[in-house]
């Protein structure tokens, strides 16, 4: 008896190993563990065997069945196809899904919006101010004297005698200062205007973001420390920064903040066969210019009415464009403007 | 700016490479923008901040070298210079001490003019100036080792042996040596002879006073030139050089007179020059500036630890007086350094040389603002995130547009803004409207072959609220070009954005608009406020817009439905009964709208009609023309009470009776 269980299951196996369809595996199911199939026959001679033995017999074929019906369950799941009723219902599921249509942002004002979170989140609130703008704001209380050589950096559009397309939008941290005592945590977002003629890198529209922070005893390490989470954020933590002096009129002590090149990652060069070729978009130098800061100058807070024996402050500010242009590895600003399909429907 | 490698070298003691020497400059605030290096020297593009004149001579690099190094700095020294010439006269006459503080003129005679020895030829030549006589290329020489303009004339041509330093009369004229005729005026400062202006000041000379190769003797003229006299009229006549370069951003009133003197002794070297008549007019000593700089004040603007001794150190090496190393430091600026007015000017140079990099990182101790947005700003961010998920894809169009364009889109008001100095014709105005930017947005991408699209702007629009006096407004445009596209495709994109922004009362009222079809466009009303526009695009506005396809754009005033915006909600509980809902098949009059035969629906049934939906428009062989089938879905429901099948049945006869005897409409 124990030999013909033995063989039962041999031949079982060796029979469920072959087939090849879910057919076959149905049929060699009905003629194993079927009601008349061979185990069942198996249990029936379980009454000629001798009383002793019954046990270890019982045992043996639950065993059996357990085997033969696990390696049919196992056995079905590789068999080729589903059986006939799916076939018939089967999809070719390697055609499209069918998309719901979603529009996508300007990548502009994605841009726009990263640069805004960051600083929500360090505590800055957003303000917001005219586009059509006086000289007093674009110029005068930003220090920036008539007929002096640092007002050829701010070329721009006239409406009237008095009244200009602003050059950039340090002119809200004017009007929100006038209005608002210190300390104060803002930034201004808006679009600003220069008469440039236009190419790859120069447009007359552009977007800015510029920053203040106004208290007792902000410190130009301060200004590092705020622009050094801004960078990491925006670019990446391995981000380097660097500060180098420079002029504006509207702060003393000023700078320019360059972060390491986000392409060959301040080496100056990019990898390529047959050793480095020069990076072209630092131009080799490693690093690039994308900020001006500075502390505010005593001019700016007197023009406001802060003491600035009392009150210090910093401030920046940085093209959006630009940031996105190297944040996207993009190469021609007039692209964000020409509102091409093909190109806003890349980001 | 540009300098040489080995010119710079000449005036500071150090070895280092012109690399390392760029990249020290740059880190100062002498951003080195290009090094171009050769075998034998290197040349540095430097941008020079408007700030620092002083630093527009290799003189000036080499003081912030030695600045940087501690190494010494090697001012050129003149040597003898005897007058030997006496029979030549000249006198000199300033009319406008204002314009003109300081004039200096000598008399250089017995010159040879003739081509420079190659070593002066060379150092032009590396700096990218194009050398002409040993004169003229002394003067330049000079100009930029000391960052002095000067100007040599030819004495003999001047009338009279004079030099009167005037305004310009109204209608003088004069040739400049590029050979062009200026037209003057009495802004604008001279140097002239008893007869004609000779020159204009600060910027050119004359064509006939030029030194030319018959030139014997010469006028040499170093003068301070008031700066912004200078930029005036350099804008004024569309003439910069590099004279006026440096008189504009102020040169060194006490350095005038040793540029006069470096000049002449290279011109007794190297053209043979004999040394006459000095006349040095005006006022020779720039006023004196102490400025009184705070260590402390120092470190805690800056986040440092300097000590007094330091600070005093690096304003030394700057070439500025320093009185005892202490905790408050008098300073003295020389008379090149006019930039450093106040404490925060010696700040920002004490921390240049120390180095920002030296700086620490330290976050603002007083953050504990909270960050916030306005809420028109969250609006309309709201917004956008309702047009993108409604498939619509965000453009960005400029604010200055073509007056053609507002004129062709029938936009074109009195109280346009137009830019005085606009670049070009096609930014002269400022935008009344989104749509002539949409427009244009949409051909570009249709000439693209891209056939199906939806794109939005919501931004700025500008308008003369006033003499003088502006409105900016933001506005949003819908456009939607493709296949399925239609009036009530769009209508629905409107209307689940202002659900969204739960604007309540919205209505699409008939009437004709000036670019759309007349029946196929309506205003948006916003309660009694007209929001915008609504509609299919005429063909004949299309063509001026060179479009051939079918266009259907919205425009809304967004500023004004701003005060109409809701966003908050409240749960108002789940409905506890199923509603019933039937069906009601109808034909009727086309002009007949769907709204009247919604509104005499929920007349007749009752409150229990909770919803009359359209469901469905036919035309067909089955309805006669002029006519059209409609199918409404009705919902029939109370809050607080299970609806029998009597009442429902009753109150929808009492929907169809109306339906019949309102319009005439035959139920199906």
């Amino acid at each position: 008896m124990e030999e013909k269980i033995k063989s039962a299951q041999e031949q079982a196996l060796s029979e469920i190993s072959q087939a090849k369809t879910s057919d076959d595996i149905e049929l060699l199911r009905v003629k194993y563990l079927g009601r008349k199939g061979l185990v069942n026959a198996l249990f029936g001679e379980l009454s000629s065997v001798p009383a002793q033995d019954k046990p270890k017999v019982g045992n043996l074929l639950n065993r059996l069945k357990i085997a033969v019906s696990s390696a049919l369950d196992s056995a079905k799941g590789k068999t080729i196809d589903a059986g006939p009723a799916a076939a018939a219902d089967s999809i070719d599921v390697t055609m499209p899904g069918r998309k719901r249509s979603l529009g996508r942002l300007h990548p502009l004002t994605q841009t726009l919006d990263n640069i805004n979170e960051i600083f929500l989140n360090l505590g800055f609130k957003i303000a917001e101010g005219p586009e059509i703008e006086t000289i007093y704001y674009n110029f005068e209380a930003l220090n920036i004297p008539l007929d002096h050589p640092s007002r050829d950096a701010f070329d721009t559009f006239y409406i009237d005698d008095n009244s200009l397309l602003r050059s950039q939008t340090s002119t809200v941290q004017i009007r929100v200062m006038e209005k608002v005592k210190p300390p104060l945590a803002i930034i201004s977002p808006g679009r600003v205007f220069r008469p440039d003629a236009t190419d790859a890198s120069h447009s007359f529209m552009f977007h800015q973001v510029e920053g203040l922070m106004v208290d007792k005893d902000i410190k130009f390490s301060d200004l590092k420390g705020i622009l050094e989470i801004f960078v990491k954020r925006m670019f990446g933590e391995d981000t380097r920064m660097r500060f180098r002096p420079h002029f504006f009129p509207f702060t003393e002590p000023s700078a320019e903040v360059d972060i390491s090149c986000i392409i060959c990652k301040g080496k100056g060069e990019t990898a390529s066969a047959g050793g480095g070729k020069r990076c072209s978009v630092c131009g080799g130098k490693g690093w690039l210019e994308i900020l001006g800061a500075g502390m505010v100058h005593p001019n700016v807070f007197s023009a406001v009415g802060y003491d600035p024996k009392k009150w210090r402050g910093f401030a920046f500010g940085m093209g959006v464009e630009r940031i996105a242009m190297l944040k996207y590895g993009i190469d021609d600003i007039r692209l964000f403007f020409e509102n091409d399909l093909r190109f806003l429907r890349q980001f | 700016m540009k300098i040489s490698y080995s010119w710079l070298l000449e005036y500071v003691d150090v070895k280092n490479s012109a690399r390392q020497i760029a990249q020290w400059l740059t880190m100062t605030g002498l951003e080195v923008t290009s090094l171009r290096e050769s075998e034998k020297d290197a040349i540095l593009e430097i941008e020079v901040t408007t700030n620092r004149p002083d630093w527009l001579s290799v003189l000036g690099i080499a003081r912030e070298v030695s600045a940087i190094t501690g190494k010494r700095l090697k001012v050129p020294v003149v040597g003898n210079l005897t007058q030997t010439v006496r029979d030549k006269q000249i006198k000199v006459e300033i009319n406008d001490k204002l314009l003109c503080p300081r004039y200096t003129a000598r008399i250089i005679d017995s010159v040879h003019v003739e081509p420079s020895p190659p070593w002066l030829s060379q150092r032009l030549q590396d700096i990218g100036v194009r050398p002409v006589n040993n004169i003229v290329d002394i003067t330049n020489f000079c100009l930029f080792e000391l960052g002095q303009p000067l100007h040599a004339f030819d004495y003999d041509k001047l009338a009279g042996q004079k030099i009167i330093v005037r305004r310009a009369k109204k209608g003088e004229t004069i040739m400049t040596i590029d050979g062009v005729k200026r037209e003057l005026d009495s802004d604008m400062l001279v140097i002239a002879d008893e007869k004609k202006p000779v020159a204009v000041a600060g910027v050119m000379g004359s064509l006939d006073t030029e030194v030319s190769l018959s030139t014997k003797t010469i006028l040499l003229e170093s003068a301070y030139f008031d700066p912004i006299s200078v930029r005036r009229t350099q804008r004024k006549i569309a003439l910069s050089s590099d004279s006026s370069y440096r008189f504009e951003r102020g040169v060194d009133l006490e350095g005038v007179l040793f540029a006069s003197n470096r000049a002449a002794k290279l011109a007794m070297d190297f053209a043979k020059g004999k040394i006459g008549l000095l006349k040095d007019v005006g006022t020779k000593v720039a006023k004196p500036n102490t400025i009184k700089l705070s260590i402390r004040k120092t470190n805690e603007i800056l986040g440092t630890g300097l000590s007094p001794v330091a600070a005093k150190k690096i304003l030394t090496g700057l070439g500025l007086k320093v009185g005892a190393a202490q905790e408050e430091l008098f300073v003295s600026p020389p008379s090149f350094r006019r930039d450093l007015k106040r404490e925060e000017d010696l700040i920002e140079e004490v921390a240049r040389i120390y180095g920002y990099d030296k700086i620490p990182t330290t976050i603002p101790k007083t953050i504990g603002h909270l960050g916030l947005k306005e809420p028109k700003r969250r609006v309309q961010e709201y917004a956008r995130e309702i047009l993108t998920g409604q498939g619509l894809d965000e453009v960005i169009t400029y604010s200055l547009v073509d007056k053609k364009d507002l004129e062709n889109a029938g936009l074109l008001k009195n109280d346009t803004v137009f830019i005085k100095n606009p670049l070009s014709s096609q930014q002269e105005a400022m935008r009344t409207s989104l749509i002539p930017g949409l427009l244009n947005a949409a051909r570009f991408n249709i000439n693209r072959k891209i056939e199906d699209f939806g794109i939005f702007e919501l931004s700025s629009v500008y308008s003369k609220a006033g003499e003088n006096e502006y409105r900016e407004e933001t506005n949003l445009c819908v456009l939607r070009h493709g296949p399925t596209a239609n009036f009530f495709e769009i209508k629905g994109i409107v209307e689940v954005l202002f659900e969204r922004l739960g604007i309540s009362g919205f209505d699409f009222v008939n009437t004709p608009e000036n670019i759309f079809y007349n029946g196929r466009s309506a205003k948006v009303m916003a309660g009694a406020l007209e929001a915008g526009v609504i509609g299919e695009v005429k063909k004949q506005a299309l063509e001026k817009f060179d479009i051939k396809k079918e266009i259907f754009l919205c425009e809304i005033k967004f500023e004004r439905i701003f005060s109409a915006i809701n966003t908050d909600r409240r749960f108002s509980g789940l409905p506890k009964f199923i509603p019933a809902k039937r069906d009601i098949s109808l034909v009727v009059e086309k002009q007949v709208s769907v709204r009247e035969l919604e509104t005499a629906m929920k007349e007749a049934a009752g409150e229990i009609l909770k919803n009359a939906v359209l469901a469905d428009e036919y035309y067909g062989q089955q309805i006669p023309k002029g006519k059209r089938g409609l199918t409404f879905s009705l919902e029939y429901c109370l809050s607080d009470k299970q609806l029998t099948d009597e009442e429902i049945e009753q109150a929808h006869s009492r929907a169809k009776k109306a339906l019949v005897e309102k319009f005439g409409a035959i139920i199906r």
